[in-house]
């Protein structure tokens, strides 16, 4: 049988034992989820807690009893992280702005995205055999429909108590979610606006000159449709992110 | 005998500028000289401190600058500022007023009685 030097650390029991720094990182992971402390914070916060262990250790607890109190007397995580959000009101304020700037984008994607779904609408009546002014009609109730799907989807979002828009700020709070949906932006619009332009190409060969400007002049009435749907969603945007909602799905 | 939320809310900015009014400090040791000055009696729940401390250099009442200490630690040394002598002397004033009518108060319950 081989006995290894796993077994040797098996009988010394050191699997098990106490590791202080994986501790203290923890804590600090914990610390800052919360969001509302700056790294500077945190760091003091362990500088104290590090001198409350040494004290604690000196009196005849152990390292793991000492993390403990220490960390007990320094506080719960929640409460810390209430306190230090009074202070650091500036950190919340670039958050809401962050967000807000999410909205705008979102907006404006969804304009892009919406203008897709009419196009497709559009040459597909085309082949079916639609003309004339079913056409700009079929336009219109597509964006009415899409934007329609969109408010409900926010709605039944709102309504549940648990958001999931949290999760989905907490992928954009961090750098690489940061990034990731730069990408995402940059694809999404440039994707819409190649198709915008393959699309005229399309409905200019299938229809006659007559008709294709009919269609471009009714385009001119889904900008109505924009302006009353889409304040709606940001509207509902704002409900949907106002911050006692965030602050309860935080806890 | 613990002292109310209320009351250790509002003797904190006096004692920490008090404390500080006696030569720049850290955070720990603070909350040690509250700790040995109250034989124990105000515990504040540590974290509690850190706040407060921040709020008072935004009210440009102290300051504060690293420093690595003789143990080769990495502290936050707070500061009081002129602003803070001044608020310290206010406060002062403040609370002698209270504590004088609260004695005149109490003492004559105790010539009743």
């Amino acid at each position: 049988m081989d006995v290894g030097p796993l077994d040797f650390r098996k009988i010394m029991g050191e699997e098990n034992m106490f590791d202080m720094n994986e501790q203290i990182k923890k804590w600090r992971c914990d610390l800052a989820q919360k969001k509302t402390l700056e790294k500077s914070d945190i760091d003091e916060l362990e500088n104290h807690l590090r001198e409350e262990i040494e004290r604690l250790t000196e009196s005849e607890l152990t390292e793991e009893e000492a993390f403990m109190v220490a960390a007990h007397r320094l506080g719960h995580s929640d409460s810390l992280s209430e306190e230090f959000a009074k202070v650091n009101t500036s950190i919340l304020w670039r958050k809401r702005l962050f967000r807000i700037g999410i909205i705008v984008f979102a907006w404006i994607i969804l304009t892009y995205i919406g203008q897709v779904v009419s196009r497709i609408c559009q040459i597909l009546a085309v082949f079916v055999g639609f003309r004339g002014y079913t056409l700009s009609v079929i336009d219109v109730l597509s964006q009415v429909a899409f934007f329609g799907v969109i408010v409900f989807a926010l709605y039944l979002i709102s309504r549940k108590k648990d958001i999931e828009g949290v999760s989905f700020f907490k992928i954009a709070d961090s750098f690489r979610g940061k990034i990731m949906l730069c990408i995402i932006v940059f694809i999404v619009a440039a994707g819409t606006f190649a198709f915008n332009i393959l699309s005229s190409v399309i409905s200019a060969r299938l229809l006659s000159p007559q008709e294709f400007g009919r269609i471009s002049m009714f385009k001119s009435y889904q900008g109505l449709v924009q302006e009353i749907f889409l304040p709606l969603v940001l509207l509902l945007g704002i409900i949907l992110i106002r911050p006692s909602k965030l602050r309860k799905a935080e806890v | 005998m613990t002292i109310s939320k209320d009351l250790v809310a509002a003797s904190a900015t006096p004692l920490i500028l008090s404390i500080l009014a006696e030569g720049e400090s850290y955070g720990y040791a603070i909350i040690k000289r509250v700790r040995e000055l109250s034989n124990e009696q105000i515990c504040w729940a540590d974290g509690m401190l850190y706040p407060v401390l921040h709020r008072l250099e935004q009210q440009r009442l102290i300051d504060s600058h690293l420093r690595t200490s003789e143990t080769g630690r990495k502290r936050k040394y707070y500061r009081l500022k002129k602003k803070g002598t001044r608020m310290l002397k206010e406060q002062k004033n403040q609370w002698m007023l209270v504590h004088s009518i609260l004695e005149k108060l109490w003492e004559k319950k105790t010539c009743l009685t």
